[in-house]
């Protein structure tokens, strides 16, 4: 049973009842401790009323809820019921919405899942999910799983080749992949990452990011639960609106891991006051992850620089690659010492796909790339060419894993399966290059974007973008453009116009906003329109994103001029 | 960059507003809703003189177009500002219709004299 991830949970629940298992940082400042035995209680009663409402071992267990203490201990019921967990965001703005609706149904249905759990906010949408599969019980609202005892209930133990849980790919619009987890490679992924890290029980956690994110269920909430790592957990929400209290929390409850996308580490910076972090001292912190997103030099430079009177040590800022479909992370900063990193060639990089290492900036020749750390324990990193040939050092290519715990598969997805496990690769999807062992990630083979830790694929937004009236079907572009001030990713959206609209621009850019936000709850920063013929397609009909990215960023995308054609 | 006017976090917020240098304190009058507009101007440093803003815009969407970070942001200003919380709950769409319909909000959380 060692290469179960139950096993490995219950064994530590059982030791040491008393010691510290999960905290829930208020945004007061008080941590709520729930001991192992407490913790282990409170779920055990939750996964009985879970099964009393029908849940079993291999059932699919959907739950959409804010990453708070219910969502925590509903997931550690699920999995003691032997249930597969499948974790999906909860819309930030509360309210049922159409893409959320969407995905729901889609995900209830692909998945057979057999019960949804969710906060009272979803009521709207009971009816409609309840059409998407007549058999899965909803529960929505928290007191539909209170009133369980915890007296008669044992806990289930699956086999070591069952799916352990179901991870939806990171991106929320459109229709996420579905990644498929077997047991022992959950368990392999979390042995490489106590490896990578040198994890120990006397470490403390303290994790903001989401427990539907991968980062937050794997890296923190499924690494520490099961080594016996106490974790505190902060809300998203709530850091966001107070990233003070991230380094408050850290110092106060003695944590020494954390982890972030690079946008957290930039609105820390910015964001937090002197007088919000009077007596934090972080000098007992030994690793501020840093990965899920472009990482930023300029970011981990200026947090670095704005905390360091705090006793942030350089050594500490650490980077990471992980993927979903590699369930964990995958490279890792050394242990003892932060994050490395070089400047290279701008133009060799992206034109030649060369990485030529410079002495610095080069008056605007050179570009800074953070490594991602090298491989962990176990795992090998192979860049290869596009016709999956593998490239020698420096040479960017896709970046491919040789690795214990390769996710199974997409859901009911062969393609896209096909595509991501090749022979015993995983294929990212990523580009990168490596040098000495170090990893240095540079973009996504297909163009994706890359916001607050989410990967949007532009093609999710044709859909929407269809029902605007006065664009041209399908003549669009999309792409993220680095927004360094806040450490992540904007959405420009380029489309072109139909000759004959009478539109007046600023409503039909209005439009073009409302709607994407409507459909698939993203937010984009600039709409620009162009005249009919600017958005030319490839010979086999592709949309060329990246290239009129490249083109919005050199200013030579032309304008529609509304004002001549529509006198 | 063409469209890029180094204001990165004004998202889309309509033009035309009077830009005031980064470090300048904004002017805020005493009403709730000028405090509203002096929070979310300087939380989310759009640069822009808060009187500008209409009292009706909408935030989300049509209007400022605030992203569901900057809406959080916004909040956590919000709390600060008026020493309220503002409950996970209470974050939807009817929320932020307006500037006048958070001040609605912040008028029915304050503490009755």
């Amino acid at each position: 049973m060692q290469g179960v991830l139950q096993a490995r949970i219950y064994d530590q629940l059982a030791r040491d009842p008393d010691q510290r298992c999960v905290g829930f940082y208020a945004a007061n400042g008080e941590v709520t401790w729930r001991t192992r035995e407490a913790f282990a209680l409170n779920a055990k009663a939750m996964a009985a009323r879970m099964r009393s409402e029908g849940l079993g071992r291999g059932d699919v267990c959907i739950l959409v809820l804010p990453s708070k203490e219910f969502c925590a201990t509903a997931l550690t019921a699920a999995l003691m019921t032997g249930a597969v967990p499948l974790l999906v965001a909860p819309p930030i703005i509360q309210g049922a919405n159409s893409s959320l609706e969407r995905i729901l149904a889609r995900t209830i249905r692909k998945t057979q899942a057999r019960m949804v759990i969710a906060d009272s906010s979803l009521a709207p949408l009971q009816s409609k999910l309840q059409r998407a599969r007549r058999d899965a019980r909803l529960l929505i609202g928290e007191e539909m799983l209170a009133g369980g005892s915890a007296d008669d209930f044992v806990p289930v133990t699956p086999a070591e080749h069952d799916v352990a849980a179901l991870q939806l790919t990171s991106g929320t619009t459109g229709f996420p992949r579905v990644c498929v987890w077997k047991q022992h490679k959950v368990v392999a992924a979390l042995e490489a990452m106590v490896g990578a890290m040198r994890l120990t029980p006397e470490d403390v956690c303290f994790n903001w990011t989401p427990l539907y994110h991968d980062m937050g269920l794997v890296n923190n909430f499924f690494l520490c639960l099961a080594n016996g790592v106490p974790l505190v957990l902060l809300s998203p929400q709530t850091f966001v609106k107070r990233p003070a209290l991230w380094l408050r929390g850290l110092a106060s409850t003695g944590s020494t891991i954390t982890w972030s996308p690079n946008f957290g580490y930039a609105i820390t910076a910015k964001m937090a006051r002197d007088a919000d972090l009077e007596g934090v001292c972080l000098e007992r912190v030994r690793a501020f992850w840093n990965a899920a997103e472009r990482i930023h030099l300029d970011t981990i430079q200026t947090f670095r620089h704005r905390f360091a009177s705090y006793g942030v040590r350089p050594e500490a800022l650490k980077t990471n690659f992980g993927c979903a479909e590699n369930v964990g992370g995958a490279t890792f900063s050394e242990p003892d010492r932060g994050f490395v990193h070089e400047w290279v060639d701008r133009r060799a990089l992206y034109e030649d796909h060369v990485a030529v290492s410079l002495e610095g900036a080069d008056e605007g020749r050179g570009v800074a790339i953070v490594g991602a750390g090298r491989p962990a324990p176990g795992l090998e990193v192979q860049i290869l060419s596009r016709q999956g040939k593998p490239l020698p050092e420096g040479h960017v290519g896709e970046v491919a894993l040789r690795t214990p715990s390769r996710m199974e598969g997409y859901l009911h997805n062969q393609k896209a399966t096909r595509r991501a496990l090749c022979g015993d690769l995983l294929r990212t999807g990523d580009l990168g290059y490596v040098r000495g062992q170090e990893l240095f990630w540079v973009g996504r083979v297909r163009e994706r974007i890359n916001v607050f830790g989410k990967k949007l694929d532009p093609s999710d937004f044709e859909r929407a973008l269809l029902q605007v009236d006065g664009l041209r079907p399908g003549c669009f572009a999309a792409f993220g453009v680095d927004d360094e001030a806040r450490g992540t990713q904007r959405i420009v959206v380029v489309s072109e116009v139909r000759p004959e609209t009478s539109r007046d621009p600023a409503d039909l850019k209005e439009d073009v906003r409302d709607r994407l936000q409507r459909d698939l709850g993203i937010d984009v920063s600039e709409v620009v329109l162009v005249p009919k013929g600017t958005l030319t397609k490839t010979s086999s009909g592709k949309r060329r994103h990246r290239h009129f990215r490249q083109m919005y960023l050199d200013g030579a995308l032309p304008t529609f001029k509304f004002q001549l054609q529509n006198v | 960059m063409s469209t890029m006017d180094g204001n990165p976090s004004a998202h889309g917020a309509a033009s035309p507003h009077r830009r005031i240098p980064e470090a300048e304190e904004p002017q805020t009058g005493h009403s709730i809703e000028d405090r509203i507009k002096g929070a979310l101007v300087k939380s989310l440093r759009l640069g822009l003189d808060p009187a500008v803003i209409p009292n009706d815009i909408p935030l989300i969407g049509k209007g400022l177009g605030l992203d569901s970070v900057s809406i959080l942001q916004l909040v956590g200003a919000v709390e600060e500002a008026f020493g309220i919380t503002v409950d996970d709950t209470d974050i939807n769409r009817d929320l932020f219709q307006s500037i006048n319909s958070v001040a609605a909000y912040v008028r029915k959380k304050l503490p009755t004299e």
